[in-house]
């Protein structure tokens, strides 16, 4: 397999761009995504492609990451307090968000609560997609230690969200039926 | 999947994916070194930025020799930028806010071709490339420096510019190695020598030029004693005169591949336009200046198909004759990526009206012909500006301001300056705080 950087690069931009404004919006991800693949031209020739490209991708991504995880943080923390969501403030849908408003502050609150490294493990598997293996090859991390990790990480954002008073979406459903009837 | 786990999926997850327009502007932009902002030239729509807009003034740059300084970092030696306001205004708009401009050295020299460098952070660097005496090729950065010898925190790039107006056209190599032990860089066809801080600039001879242009050979970063650190292959790019390279064209001139894979890596090649097809769109008359036009004088807004399928709005006016080879602008007629019913873009430019300097601010945009708009205003309290609009594309201007104080973006003209879409039966469709949208875009 002899894939093109370009053939490469149309392949994975969209979606590692998207992760990356999900986590620090459109003008950082711009700045990181092409950083990314700046860097990753750079290396083209000697990435051996038997391996997979996303983790390679993403690893390169979250090295770059980590010099803006202060300001990720402020981001999360800011929306927290003022409901105004720096990173989505300029899309639509605005209404939908204004409904799950409380949630998501609560979320943001918890998610600028976690530990750096922790929030990046937890959102490269939930945002980026990566498997537990993947993730593993991103963080250069046993996987064992990606498993444990991201249990606690789960264990401790559910605890913090349950803490903060809000109902799992499930059963706030369930409770909004029994309402009705 | 736990329900908070379903919520983590689903927050934000309105953030759309880029469309392939812009997917394919940033692999252009990637395979041109992946600087923050591209040069364009000067007859493009969409203009250059504040950066590129005050090549203009003069970025005289000290041509006297570069101290030797056996210890310390790099900034302590090589002589200041002599014009230091010039470099400032290049980095508030193009490079991040951490750049430490006060140290600001110009690096390297090559005939009238300077080098400035400018810490980042604690160990990053932007640079900004000048040709006589005009930071034409824009700025790059590096955020930080972590292992200096694997080469991540390197850079290798060519600019070239075309001839315009009588100057010859020029290519030059520059860079940083930023591994302690390099001394030089055997680019196969000659060697240039690194200077303190492991900078580099080199002017390739003409008589090269034709001979390198499109091709990549092997090459080797050496230290003192002539002994290899590194190998890979030399990328020469597009030189200035071929079609790629007729305008500015930026090249990633290293790329670590092992011998025997060494090939080039070119600009996929620009999209012409189709000029005999332009429809006009609407005329305006500027009321600031705009691009290369001064007040008073009118301009027009053209959409024009493209040789990619795409559809371009590109601007003429007095002095400019639109070429084939235009930079496409602003994609007319969607698609749709962000969902909104109107997407904008400001453009900001530092000009000079009665001999002092201002900055100009422009809104353009696209409408989405599902939204039924019919017109649109711009207002700030009871300012108004006007809005020109056909055919789903729309300019305006707003009022100059006065520069001020450094903070991160230029802050538009204060409002808020709100632009508000109708349909024809004169409802408001939708409308944007083009001031908040901005802090939106640009936090600091």
């Amino acid at each position: 397999m002899d894939v093109s950087f370009a053939d490469a690069f149309r392949a994975e931009y969209a979606a590692l761009h998207r992760y990356l404004r999900r986590r620090v919006g459109a003008t950082l991800a711009d700045e990181l995504a092409s950083e990314t693949f700046t860097i990753a031209l750079r290396r083209w020739g000697t990435f051996d492609q038997a391996r997979p490209l996303q983790p390679w991708l993403y690893g390169i991504a979250s090295n770059l990451m980590r010099h803006h995880w202060r300001s990720e943080r402020r981001q999360l923390l800011a929306y927290a307090r003022t409901g105004v969501d720096p990173v989505t403030e300029d899309l639509e849908d605005a209404l939908d968000r204004v409904d799950a408003g409380t949630q998501r502050r609560e979320l943001a609150a918890a998610l600028a609560e976690l530990r750096d490294q922790d929030r990046d493990l937890l959102l490269l598997r939930a945002w980026a997609g990566l498997s537990d293996a993947e993730v593993a090859d991103v963080l250069s991390l046993p996987i064992g230690t990606v498993k444990s990790r991201l249990h606690r990480t789960r264990t401790q954002l559910g605890n913090r969200l349950t803490a903060g008073g809000q109902t799992p979406v499930r059963a706030r459903a369930v409770d909004e039926r029994k309402a009705m009837r | 999947m736990s329900d908070h786990e379903l919520q983590l999926q689903e927050y934000r997850a309105e953030v759309p994916l880029a469309g392939d327009d812009e997917v394919e502007r940033a692999l252009r932009r990637t395979l041109a070194g992946g600087r923050l902002e591209a040069p364009s030239p000067r007859w493009s729509f969409r203009r250059p930025r504040v950066a590129i807009a005050i090549s203009a003034a003069a970025l005289v740059l000290g041509t006297g020799a570069i101290a030797a300084v056996a210890e310390g970092p790099w900034w302590q030696s090589g002589a200041p930028p002599v014009d230091p306001q010039a470099v400032v205004s290049v980095a508030r708009d193009n490079m991040p806010a951490s750049v430490r401009v006060a140290d600001a050295r110009t690096v390297a020299t090559d005939g009238d071709a300077a080098l400035v460098a400018v810490p980042l952070d604690t160990s990053g660097y932007c640079l900004i490339p000048a040709l006589d005496g005009r930071a034409v090729f824009g700025s790059s950065c590096i955020y930080e420096v972590r292992d200096p010898a694997s080469g991540d925190a390197d850079t290798m790039e060519t600019a070239s510019r075309p001839a315009v107006d009588g100057d010859a056209a020029r290519w030059i190599a520059y860079g940083r190695i930023t591994d302690p032990r390099a001394a030089s860089i055997d680019l196969g066809a000659y060697t240039v020598h690194l200077v303190t801080g492991g900078f580099f600039l080199t002017e390739i001879p003409s008589d090269l030029a034709q001979k390198l242009g499109g091709t990549a050979n092997r090459g080797s970063i050496l230290d003192s004693s002539g002994h290899v650190l590194r190998s890979g292959c030399v990328n020469w790019g597009d030189p200035p005169g071929t079609p790629a390279g007729s305008a500015h064209a930026d090249t990633t001139l290293w790329i670590d591949q092992p011998a025997g894979a060494c090939k080039p890596q070119l600009l996929p090649p620009e999209p012409t336009l189709e000029l005999s097809q332009a429809k006009q769109l609407f005329d305006v008359t500027l009321t600031q200046p705009y691009s290369i036009w001064q007040p008073g004088q009118q301009i027009a807004f053209e959409q024009v198909p493209a040789s990619d399928g795409r559809t371009c709005v590109i601007a003429t006016g007095p002095g400019l004759t639109p070429s084939g080879e235009n930079h496409c602008g602003v994609q007319a007629g969607g698609p749709w990526p962000s969902g909104l019913p109107i997407n904008t873009e400001t453009g900001t430019q530092l000009a000079h009206l009665d001999g002092k300097p201002v900055y100009v601010f422009d809104v353009s945009g696209t409408v989405d012909p599902r939204a039924n708009i019919a017109r649109l205003t711009l207002t700030a309290g009871s300012a108004t500006a006007q809005v020109s609009y056909a055919d789903g594309f729309f300019f305006a201007q707003l009022p100059a301001t006065t520069p001020g104080p450094l903070s991160g973006a230029i802050p538009l003209p204060a409002g808020p300056w709100i632009l508000t879409g109708y349909d024809s039966a004169d409802h408001e469709v939708t409308h944007i705080d083009l001031n908040a949208q901005q802090q939106a875009r640009e936090p600091h």
